[in-house]
């Protein structure tokens, strides 16, 4: 009984003190656990298979979706491009065409749009974009443009639209 | 007197005419008034074969009607009132959603069509 009050005694005053930290860049460890992790359990949805076909319109209506509010911290590119505090997150923000992101699946990036990932800055989708919307993104990643092709999202670049 | 009971007859028929619904020569023509973030009303029930045009309001910013199985695509603006005409011929429900991206709650603007069989 004492024992236990203890492990939760030291449990809660873990939890505490990760509690409003100071940002700091998650170490490699840290990353690698986390990733593995994501990938492996937490991420659901591996099995999923887009119900939207692989086409240019396709690819056009998820950039379009995409450029709705993602471009706010994923950059036009979807490599953060212009998006002045992606690297100062923790975890940072990572770039969409990394080998990390392109790893998942199609039903675990429709997922991981639709619900977010806790602990990130990456909200959930749901209800603010349609299941047609999120699987058009799906695709878009699937075929990004190359890095910085498409400039900087206009609320950092002061430009007056995204149209690129 | 004559005149008074045209008039009263016209004012009749055009009475029984507003509404949702109103009966036409080529089928029934539906109100449907979209706003953040719904529509109103969100669902429809029509026959098989039925011809029914639907009459489409924005009431604040600019949304759209996407019902891919319909074939409905329709872009919607305040102040511009749309329409499209739709005569399914096959029974079923087919699911349609707001197509132009709208605000917070986008994703939940969605609308039905239920089409039953003769």
């Amino acid at each position: 009984m004492i024992r236990r009050g203890a492990w939760l005694l030291i449990l809660c005053t873990s939890c505490a003190g990760l509690s409003a930290c100071r940002v700091t860049a998650p170490g490699r460890a840290e990353t690698g656990l986390a990733q593995w992790t994501k990938k492996h359990i937490t991420v659901k949805g591996k099995q999923d298979r887009n119900p939207l076909a692989d086409s240019m319109q396709t690819r056009k209506d998820g950039k379009e979706a995409f450029g709705h509010y993602c471009v706010v911290c994923h950059g036009l590119d979807g490599q953060n491009t212009g998006v002045p505090f992606a690297a100062n997150l923790s975890p940072p923000v990572p770039s969409l065409a990394s080998k990390d992101v392109q790893g998942y699946s199609d039903g675990q990036l429709k997922w991981i749009i639709e619900n977010g990932i806790a602990p990130s800055g990456m909200p959930a989708s749901r209800e603010i974009l349609n299941d047609d919307e999120m699987w058009s993104i799906v695709v878009y990643l699937r075929h990004l443009p190359s890095q910085g092709s498409l400039g900087e999202p206009s609320i950092y670049s002061g430009e007056k639209n995204d149209e690129n | 007197m004559i005149h008074m009971k045209k008039l009263g007859l016209l004012a009749a028929v055009c009475f029984l005419c507003l509404g949702t619904g109103i009966a036409g020569e080529e089928g029934r023509t539906i109100e449907i008034h979209a706003h953040r973030f719904a529509f109103n009303p969100a669902e429809i029930t029509v026959k098989k074969g039925e011809t029914v045009h639907l009459k489409l309001f924005s009431d604040d910013v600019p949304h759209s009607l996407l019902i891919k199985e319909l074939g409905v695509n329709q872009t919607i603006i305040k102040g511009r009132p749309a329409e499209v005409t739709i005569t399914p011929q096959v029974a079923g429900d087919f699911h349609g959603q707001c197509g132009h991206f709208c605000g917070s709650g986008h994703g939940k603007m969605t609308f039905d069509v239920h089409v039953t069989g003769n």
